[in-house]
């Protein structure tokens, strides 16, 4: 990794003295012409991913020899345009293992059932990857002051989390009930603790106003203390009703989009289906938090074709 | 015992008010959808456990009034997957409003259960306290006769039927083009549903959203306890929020707002009943509906 030494040890000092907020802006590559965010579109979606990683930087750039590398897929379910495509998974398990990675790791706290019926335990399977799927036991889950929280004071993030030096976001675009959206930012409740994730809605959030505009700002907390090196998001088929679960109307983008700016990236997901980023209070919310650009001049997005 | 020697016990249970345990037997048996079979092992939620099962997205479902539910996966020799998931509901009104918004907006009414709407390689029933969503996996002509075969099969099983919510029996006849119509009994639901956040300061009520081509309509029953001035003065301090709106009229009673466009938004509140409408069709439905629902009152 370009920018962090060594990420665990890192976390490991900082949890020390007490520190735990590890945000910082991205990374912008100083090589000129290397976009910020790339966005392949074409029908194979295995070379679509190849060739995004390839535009910004490659995946040496972010998996150095010997790496433990950890990935967080989404395998919410096997309803179409629901779940991160398996052959993006192979892409980037292939490209890691490439780059020298010693290990890739998939984690998840959702049943076995859900990676087997969304073909991606095959992938694991026959790309040499593991999966490493933890139960819901509070022992699991590290608990992490969440400094800069607004509405989210203590993550419970799983322990294995910070066994690696590499962590790769592959969530897929959709829509979402509460939130109208969901990508980048929002997949890292992934490693969150379920039960945590359930005080993300207010005790009263049937009837408070505020509710679901609390959901987003603990999002966008959960953000300020995790920070994926890259992240590669599935937009090559999604559901735009009905999300996050489906079934619901499908889009076809064809894209895979890769990079290191989560709020950029959501913000130009979102705009696939024709919402507005500035309406989105997750995009917004993380935005104010320092952990990228919501302002799509102020990236470097380059479109190509696969 | 196997799962499915249980599965096929538990399918000859008569099932009224179903016990955790039951709801397996709402899955059809093999030999009633030949050749689809049950594949791996279902899995069940019952109550707020439904976080664990649908991680992102069971707060909605919850919001209706939520009891259980179940997953499940049939296949095809031929390799056709279909996804069956039951939710069992408070009652029929939880029911339907979960329908109402699970079902797509271009759906095809199909004869099944209470209610069906088949869409692309979907398909949604109601009945009773039950919501019964089928999804194809693949693109396959048996497939997508598969879900129609499995559909009738599972509502088969549910033997209890309900009533369609009382604000709907009066709204259905007064269209003849038939509106995207949901039910809506919490804020997600409105906010899924709605383009305008009012819902929120009217909670907690029942109310439908009509969705028009060019705008949409909101009517909620409010509780007795929401008075007419705490509405107003909360939805006013809602709109000043709001950098992109302008009054028209702001009293008591009927508010009308205009967005940048020059679009037109009105809110009108006859106790216990709030309207919202937006767009040209809802503002020359309105009166129309007033008079529907404000005369049997």
């Amino acid at each position: 990794m370009k920018n962090k030494i060594n990420r665990r040890s890192f976390i490991k000092t900082g949890a020390l003295f007490g520190v735990t907020s590890i945000i910082a802006a991205p990374t912008i590559l100083d090589a000129a012409g290397t976009p910020d965010v790339a966005v392949v579109q074409g029908t194979d979606s295995f070379a679509s991913t190849l060739k995004a990683v390839r535009k910004i930087g490659g995946m040496k750039r972010f998996v150095k020899k010997k790496s433990k590398v950890v990935v967080l897929a989404n395998v919410q379910r096997s309803n179409p345009g629901a779940y991160t495509h398996p052959d993006i998974v192979r892409a980037v398990i292939r490209m890691c293992r490439e780059a020298g990675a010693a290990k890739i790791h998939f984690l998840s706290s959702l049943p076995e059932t859900n990676w087997e019926s969304t073909g991606l335990k095959k992938v694991l399977g026959e790309e040499e990857a593991e999966l490493i799927i933890l139960g819901n036991e509070k022992d699991l889950y590290r608990p992490i002051a969440v400094e800069k929280g607004v509405a989210l004071k203590e993550a419970r993030i799983m322990r294995a989390f910070y066994d690696y030096d590499v962590f790769i976001n592959m969530p897929i675009t959709k829509d979402h009930a509460g939130n109208k959206f969901t990508g980048s930012l929002k997949n890292l409740m992934g490693i969150n603790w379920p039960m945590n994730n359930r005080t993300f809605h207010k005790p009263n959030w049937a009837t408070d106003p505020d509710a679901i505009q609390y959901l987003d700002q603990c999002i966008a907390d959960l953000n300020t203390v995790i920070r994926p090196d890259l992240c590669i998001v599935d937009a090559t088929e999604i559901i735009i009703t009905n999300g996050p679960f489906g079934p619901g109307e499908i889009l076809t983008p064809r894209k895979v989009i890769a990079g290191t700016d989560r709020v950029a990236m959501d913000a130009y997901c979102c705009t696939l289906w024709g919402l507005d980023p500035k309406q989105i209070h997750t995009i917004v919310l993380a935005h104010k938090h320092g952990i990228g650009e919501i302002d799509p001049k102020k990236v470097n997005i380059k479109e190509f074709k696969a | 015992m196997t799962l499915c020697a249980r599965v096929l016990i538990l399918c000859s249970v008569c099932i009224a008010g179903l016990d955790a345990a039951e709801i397996y037997g709402i899955l059809p048996a093999s030999t009633a959808v030949t050749p689809w079979a049950l594949s791996g092992q279902p899995q069940t939620a019952h109550g707020e456990d439904l976080y664990l099962l649908i991680n992102g997205g069971a707060e909605l479902v919850i919001e209706y009034g939520f009891q259980q539910a179940m997953l499940a996966e049939y296949g095809h020799p031929d390799g056709g997957r279909v996804n069956i998931e039951i939710y069992e509901m408070d009652d029929s009104e939880s029911a339907y409003g979960l329908y109402s918004l699970k079902k797509g907006r271009l759906s095809t009414p199909w004869p099944v259960g209470q209610e069906g709407a088949l869409d692309d390689y979907y398909l949604n029933v109601w009945k009773g306290s039950f919501v019964i969503t089928l999804t194809g996996l693949d693109q396959r002509n048996e497939t997508r006769a598969g879900l129609k075969l499995l559909a009738a099969a599972v509502s088969a099983k549910i033997p209890s039927s309900g009533v369609l919510p009382g604000l709907l029996e009066k709204l259905v006849p007064l269209f003849v083009e038939k509106p995207s119509i949901a039910l809506i009994k919490g804020p997600l639901g409105a906010s899924n549903r709605s383009s305008f956040p009012v819902y929120p300061f009217l909670a907690p009520a029942t109310g439908v959203i009509l969705k028009f081509p060019d705008g949409e309509m909101m009517i909620v029953e409010c509780s007795a306890a929401k008075s007419e001035d705490e509405i107003h003065k909360n939805l006013s301090a809602a709109v000043a929020r709001r950098k992109d709106l302008s009054w028209q009229t702001n009293r008591d009673s009927s508010m009308i707002l205009q967005d940048r466009s020059g679009k037109l938004f009105s809110m009108i509140f006859k106790p216990p009943i709030f309207y919202f409408s937006s767009g040209e069709t809802a503002l020359k439905k309105l009166d129309i509906i007033r008079r529907a629902l404000e005369g049997s009152n």
